[in-house]
């Protein structure tokens, strides 16, 4: 890991319990986790990694609306490439995240 | 001493009796005022007692007909009594032999929506259960304080003390998280699959559940909130997660006419039921939601919710029960053999639960 790159452990950071879409949904939502971490990282282009696995666990909401969200805002997916690496044990959820930036870029 | 006159004595005498007359006057007056009194004391410790007695069904279980029926009558009938007509109720328990999740946690929500509008239970009272293991139950979940019943039992027994409670109004999903990564013999992975559908779920409550009042007469403006029950047997896990809004069959036409999935959805009814029809029962609706959210192509971040709840179970076996107003949708998972059906009730549960079972073992068979 280069040292300009930030880790980011979501359990850690942000909360163990995430859940939600939008900021009407509750304190721990996709929404309010991009607006926090992901875009000021994208805005100072700043490389950041996502620590996935320290949570209870993801409804797609959170995931899509955190991920795929950044998309809506005006990031290409390539942008989001370059400056989010994501980790997690399970390979699913990585993939899952990349199919929810995808498809915001194509919807 | 001066003598007195013939006529002042007369005077004399019709005095005293007019004061005499005066003081027995006043003392009747006094008396009648004391049993006026008495009587409007006695009329209100009367009323006090003057309560409806409600029966609690024989099983608090929603699956099957009879049951549902049983328990959903139940809930009319005391929601009716006290949230509509504000009359005092006795819920007698001595029928009920069976607590089951989803019905007890359909009741359990239905006393606390109560005490919510109404600000106490105090129109509420029980009888004490006369099965043991029902009051351990009630006792456990706190029904029986909740209803003013002294009950000296004590849950002991291992299939009573391992129900956890969690509510909730928004997605903030601590308090079921927690309970759900307290479950010893759940698995990480079928732990965080579970999560997956509990949060999903709330999302759902936040965003769609309460748009509109529900249908039950009570006109209840600001409702809301959610809750849940997590079960641990010996080779199952059950989590019960209910909320008391419109329900799927309400909401389901206006999320379809918000994202323009108009043709979407009439491909889905054609491919499902043959034709399209202009009223469907709300278990073909259930049904329908699930399948449209299954053939959305694009626009994912319009919601898989219900996706998640069946995914939940998918690669892990178990059962889902999706109920949903007069509306049941079953989903099992045997084998990894996938299975589900339609169910339609007489009654409405006036809101939706949702039912996951899973089995601990892989090889242990999914019951609900």
């Amino acid at each position: 890991m280069s040292t300009n790159t930030k880790l980011i452990d979501i359990g850690r950071d942000f909360s163990r319990y995430p859940a939600g879409r939008y900021e009407s949904d509750g304190p721990f939502c996709g929404e309010i986790f991009r607006q926090k971490f992901l875009v000021p990282a994208i805005t100072k282009n700043e490389k950041i990694i996502i620590e996935l696995d320290g949570t209870a666990g993801y409804g797609s909401s959170f995931l899509e609306e955190a991920f795929g969200g950044l998309v809506r805002l005006g990031y290409s997916a390539n942008q989001i490439k370059t400056v989010i690496t994501l980790h997690s044990e399970d390979p699913s959820l990585l993939e899952e995240i990349e199919e929810y930036i995808l498809d915001a870029e194509q919807g | 001493m001066k003598r007195l006159t013939p006529q002042d004595r007369m005077a004399w005498l019709r005095l005293t009796k007019k004061r005499e007359k005066k003081l027995l006057k006043e003392r009747l007056k006094l008396k009648q005022k004391k049993q006026r009194r008495l009587r409007k004391g006695r009329k209100k410790t009367e009323l006090a007692h003057v309560h409806t007695i409600i029966r609690a069904p024989i099983a608090f279980e929603l699956v099957l007909s009879k049951n549902h029926r049983k328990t959903l009558e139940f809930l009319d009938l005391l929601r009716e009594k006290v949230l509509i007509h504000k009359k005092p109720v006795k819920i007698d328990f001595s029928d009920t032999k069976r607590m089951v999740v989803c019905g007890t946690l359909l009741f359990y929500s239905e006393l606390c929506r109560i005490n919510r509008e109404l600000g106490s239970l105090e129109l509420v009272s029980c009888t004490q259960p006369e099965d043991e293991t029902v009051a351990q139950v009630l006792q456990h979940l706190g029904i029986l304080k909740m209803l003013h019943c002294r009950c000296s039992v004590t849950p002991e027994r291992a299939d009573v003390i391992n129900w956890k409670i969690a509510t909730g109004e928004n997605t903030d999903a601590s308090e079921a998280g927690k309970i759900l990564e307290m479950q010893s013999k759940l698995p990480v992975a079928k732990s965080k699959k579970l999560y997956r559908g509990v949060s999903e779920a709330m999302t759902n409550v936040s965003q769609h559940a309460y748009l509109d009042l529900r249908n039950d007469g009570a006109e209840i403006m600001n409702d809301k909130g959610w809750w849940m029950f997590c079960r641990e047997e010996d080779d199952h896990i059950f989590v019960a997660f209910c909320d008391l809004g419109v329900g799927i069959p309400i909401t389901l036409p206006k999320t379809i006419e918000e994202n323009n999935d108009q043709s979407l959805f009439e491909r889905v009814l054609q491919k499902l039921f043959g034709s399209v029809r202009n009223k469907y029962s709300d278990g073909q609706l259930i049904r329908a939601a699930i399948e449209v959210k299954r053939s959305r192509t694009r626009k994912r971040h319009r919601g898989k919710g219900l996706l998640d709840m069946i995914k939940a179970i998918e690669t892990t076996g178990g059962r889902l029960a999706i109920l949903s107003n007069k509306g049941g949708y079953l989903y099992n998972v045997n084998n990894s053999e996938p299975s589900e059906f339609v169910k339609n009730y007489k009654n409405s549960i006036l809101g939706t639960l949702i039912l996951w079972s899973l089995p601990i073992n892989a090889d242990t068979e999914a019951k609900i």
